[in-house]
């Protein structure tokens, strides 16, 4: 049951109290090389959580405050002429990092949010026609509030779909709220975080997660899952290739953290409600439907 | 973007596309060479500093440089010397335009085949030794890149020394079996103008005292057996029996008519490893009457091969010490015939012995020599005058072998008896570790043959009488100018001796098993090996159908190991248990996972925890975990599962 991240877990649940599952799902989903959004009330964590996880994995960090006013240039960077050298040249933004924090995405207007998709999926930036690499590894942690809240630019779908995972924290239970309450402050805690592990280990977990055995009953699973999206009701629309892609490395990741050297159908189930949770709309209310995701799960039978 | 080599592993790519490269950099000239290294160079510098590549434009106009430079220098871009620095040329470029892993893909092949390449430069025992080692650092940074990991761990240098290993056998059976063929596949534009040494087919003053300072090998023997004594190991080369008053020529008119020749006495079986050279001679002893095929027996008894061996060759030999020959009038009366004129003196002393008898003349021309304080010597005085006979024996009296078998058959010619110079080598250094003799080309000697008419042939070295340490102790000992002898030559300290002898006796096995190895020699160890009647084509047929066979045993076994377990078996006893726990009141959910589903079930029979987790782990192991062990023990579980009713 041991790997080389349980520090990391450990030194996480240590922060935010009471939350095993979504910070194993977390770290289930950068393993995956996924980005995650979390999305919850505010004031329940989420900040706190995308700071501790890159704290504690030893990665660059930066944190954009998402606004109304906020543009593309201000997230990517801009080139600046510059009169001595008589050319331009380009001024790293903050997105230039390893883990950034697009805190409340969804008060940026969809023009800066759309910015990010690029970096996202390609890794990389497009600006005045020239291509940065971004470093490596690169991952997203965005929240947001829910979306009845004022003031909110939902995201489109497309920009939905390329966070691997969608993950709520929730209100804390009775006892870790009341450890919270006497305990240390938590930004102090987090500013307090030492690196629990190097790039070379993450790495290498990530390489090893992906070679994780899936068995062909497992891929029949996952395909009956999407299936049963596609045919659904209540759904505007199923599961996109991507999606499945994704559920096949965050499935392997979560079978990995669990120390096995195959996936079985749990992995599955504990990772599809945070993977499909976001992406499948409602057909009535245009919004996504989390807990029909996670009625699919009784219904669909296990091959 | 992300199919990005790191640095580290195009480091690695560069120091291994180095290794492959540099035996073909060594026979460029050097500024050329300096020239190619100077691109990696420059790679790795761009990759340390972080620079971005030269534009295309910028190694378009390299590339069309260097391929200039190579034809300037070669006038050619095929061929050995000019395709390889061609292809060395290119390889550099290439790396210029080298980021990705595709890039890094080609780069690496073309390492491996510039690896195989370095055995037209040389087929050493070395070489086999640096070719081995960029073998496995070309796979290395081949697995190191391939793995998409930045780091290099030991293991991988490790790994490919052991898929070298795993492939020695192939290699091995591949050496013996692969079909042989008994010439070169196709002839390499081979390039002229290295200067050979060796023997030449004129004997002129001078041209074997050059030799004597070459200590380079001619070739090595070793005897099955006994061997014969170092003095009269005269290795037979070329017959010179025409005389235009300075040099001395072959005559390569036949006369149609053969010698016959008859071996007496006991025969001497050897094996000769020739090294390359443009000659096709191979040095015999006196008489071969068994040789290899493609080699024949001149009417000068010598024995030639069909082609030049432009390659090392070994040849198994039997001679007969103990021969005479008959010899048809004709050539007799050739080795009388001398310049109508020149060298008074010498035929006046030759003439004074036409009294007596063949044998005896021959006895009394070596008596004078023996007689006359002659001085064995490596550079002689010149001999430019019209009469260079009568200057060597009345004036200076100083000579090397050439010298004084041209006079000696001068004198036994205007005396009447047939007489010939025989070219060829003296002796030879006998290795004692590998029991083996190196004869080198400073053992490069001439002698005589008189011909006396109840015996044939006779030989006569007239050196034995000027210098008798010759012939039994060798030049070293000799000559009154040792010391302009290189080194090995001279003596040496007894462990460098030692030490050369050891790593000679290596390099002379290496030629004789791996170099020697050809087409008959595959023939004798298959014929051995019960495979005999090869017809070629027929063999390399068997052959292919064999190695084939092979494949495709092993592709079965591998796929054989990695089957997966039959597709249903786990699911058919999970079936079987689900029917059990339905008896057993316990019905399962259509989305409840296996573990979901037992973790309720212990909750109704807890009395059966342990062999119901034991089920749904065997279950999870053989379904997913594609685990046969567990596949079985899931089996005989739930056959042997009881259960009682829940309540």
């Amino acid at each position: 049951m041991s790997h080389p991240l349980q520090p990391v877990l450990t030194q996480l649940n240590r922060v935010i109290l009471g939350k095993e599952k979504p910070i194993r799902l977390a770290v289930a989903g950068l393993l995956a090389r996924g980005h995650l959004l979390l999305e919850d009330l505010p004031g329940v964590g989420k900040t706190t959580l995308a700071h501790a996880i890159a704290a504690t994995l030893g990665l660059r960090f930066s944190r954009v405050q998402f606004t109304s006013d906020l543009l593309p240039a201000d997230l990517l960077g801009v080139s600046v002429y510059e009169r001595d050298s008589g050319r331009f040249r380009f001024h790293h933004g903050p997105v230039f990092t390893q883990v950034l924090l697009a805190d409340e995405i969804n008060r940026a207007p969809p023009k800066t949010q759309s910015a990010l998709l690029e970096a996202m999926e390609e890794h990389q930036v497009s600006v005045d026609g020239e291509t940065y690499a971004l470093p490596e590894p690169f991952f997203v942690i965005a929240t947001q509030n829910p979306q009845h809240q004022i003031g909110t630019f939902p995201l489109p779908e497309s920009q939905l779909d390329r966070f691997l995972m969608r993950l709520e924290l929730g209100y804390p239970g009775h006892e870790a709220e009341r450890a919270m309450l006497t305990g240390e402050g938590r930004r102090e805690l987090v500013a307090q975080l030492a690196p629990m592990c190097d790039q070379a280990t993450l790495a290498n977990a990530q390489r090893d997660a992906s070679a994780i055995r899936i068995a062909p009953p497992l891929l029949d699973y996952i395909q009956a899952l999407a299936a049963a999206t596609r045919h659904h009701e209540r759904f505007a629309c199923g599961l996109s290739p991507r999606a499945l892609i994704g559920l096949v490395a965050a499935t392997r990741a979560w079978a990995w953290l669990d120390g096995r050297d195959h996936a079985i159908p749990e992995d599955v189930q504990a990772v599809f409600p945070a993977i499909a949770g976001h992406r499948l709309l409602s057909r009535a209310s245009g919004r996504p439907d989390a807990l029909a995701a996670v009625e699919l799960l009784d219904t669909v039978a296990i091959p | 973007m992300s199919d990005t080599l790191p640095s580290r592993a195009l480091y690695a790519l560069i120091a291994a596309l180095m290794m492959a490269l540099l035996p073909h950099l060594l026979t460029l000239p050097p500024w050329l060479a300096l020239l190619i290294i100077a691109v990696p160079v420059w790679r790795a510098s761009l990759v340390y500093r972080g620079k971005a590549l030269p534009s295309r434009w910028l190694r378009y106009a390299l590339m069309l440089a260097l391929l200039a430079l190579v034809f300037w220098q070669f006038r050619t871009l095929i061929g050995r010397s000019g395709g390889v620095a061609m292809l060395v040329s290119l390889i550099a470029i290439k790396l210029l335009e080298t980021h990705g892993r595709r890039d890094a893909a080609v780069l690496t092949l073309l390492g491996y085949f510039a690896s195989g390449a370095m055995f037209l430069v040389s087929q050493s025992f070395w070489m086999l030794l640096w070719a081995l080692a960029t073998a496995v650092a070309l796979t290395t940074q081949l697995m190191a890149w391939q793995r998409r990991s930045d780091r290099f761990e030991r293991d991988e240098a490790w790994r490919a020394l052991r898929m070298l290993a795993e492939a020695t056998p192939v290699i091995l059976l591949l050496f013996l079996l692969f079909p042989r063929l008994s010439g070169p596949l196709w002839s390499m534009p081979e390039d002229r103008g290295g200067a050979s040494s060796g023997l030449s087919d004129v004997m002129s003053p001078g041209s074997f005292t050059n030799l004597a300072l070459d200590d380079s090998p001619a070739f090595r023997v070793s005897f099955d057996g006994e061997a014969p004594p170092v003095s009269t190991m005269y290795w037979r080369g070329p017959v010179f029996e025409r005389f235009d008053g300075r040099n001395w020529q072959q005559l390569h008119d036949d006369t149609g008519v053969r010698p016959t020749a008859i071996a007496v006495g006991p025969t001497v079986r050897y094996s000769m490893l020739m090294e390359p050279n443009e000659r096709s001679w191979l040095l015999a002893l006196d008489l071969p009457v068994r040789w290899p095929e493609r080699t024949r027996l001149t009417s000068r008894f010598q024995l030639v091969a069909d082609a030049p061996l432009t390659q090392r060759r070994r040849v198994d030999i039997v001679s007969s010490p103990g021969w005479h020959a008959r010899e048809p009038d004709a050539v007799l009366r050739r080795n009388l015939d001398l310049p109508a004129s020149g060298n008074p003196k010498a035929r006046a002393l030759a003439r004074q012995w036409q009294t007596l008898s063949a044998p005896a003349r021959v006895d009394a021309a070596q008596q004078w020599l023996r007689a006359g304080r002659f001085s064995y010597s490596l550079t002689p005085p010149l001999l430019p005058g019209p009469d260079p006979v009568d200057d060597l024996l009345f004036t200076t009296r100083e000579g090397f072998c050439e010298h004084y078998a041209g006079a000696f058959v001068f004198l036994m010619r205007a005396a009447g008896v047939p007489a010939r110079v025989v070219g060829g080598y003296l002796g030879g250094e006998r290795n004692a570790g590998g029991d083996y003799w190196l004869v080198r080309q400073a053992d490069a000697h001439a002698w005589t043959e008189v011909w006396l008419d109840d015996r044939g042939w006779q030989r006569v070295d007239p050196t034995a009488a000027i210098a008798p340490n010759r012939i039994n102790q060798g030049l070293a000992q000799s000559v009154t100018d040792a010391a302009r002898l290189p080194g090995v030559l001279r003596n040496e300290a007894p462990w460098l001796k030692g030490l050369r002898q050891h790593w000679d006796a290596t390099v002379f096995q290496w030629n004789r098993w791996v170099i020697g190895y050809d087409a008959q020699r595959q023939m004798q160890l298959l014929n051995r090996l019960g495979i005999d009647a090869l017809a070629s084509m027929a063999f390399i047929g068997w052959f292919a159908a064999l190695v084939l066979t092979l494949l495709a045993g092993y592709a079965v076994m591998q796929r054989w190991r990695s089957r997966p377990p039959p597709r249903d078996a786990a699911m058919r006893s999970w079936l079987r248990f689900i029917a059990k726990l339905d008896r057993a009141g316990i019905a399962a959910y259509p989305g409840e996972t296996p573990t979901a589903l037992i973790q309720r079930a212990t909750g109704a029979l807890p009395g059966h925890r342990d062999a119901l987790d034991a089920i749904a782990r065997c279950y999870l192991a053989a379904r997913y975990g594609e685990d046969h062990a567990a596949l079985d023990e899931l089996r005989t579980r739930v056959r042997t599962l009881r259960l009682s009713r829940a309540p």
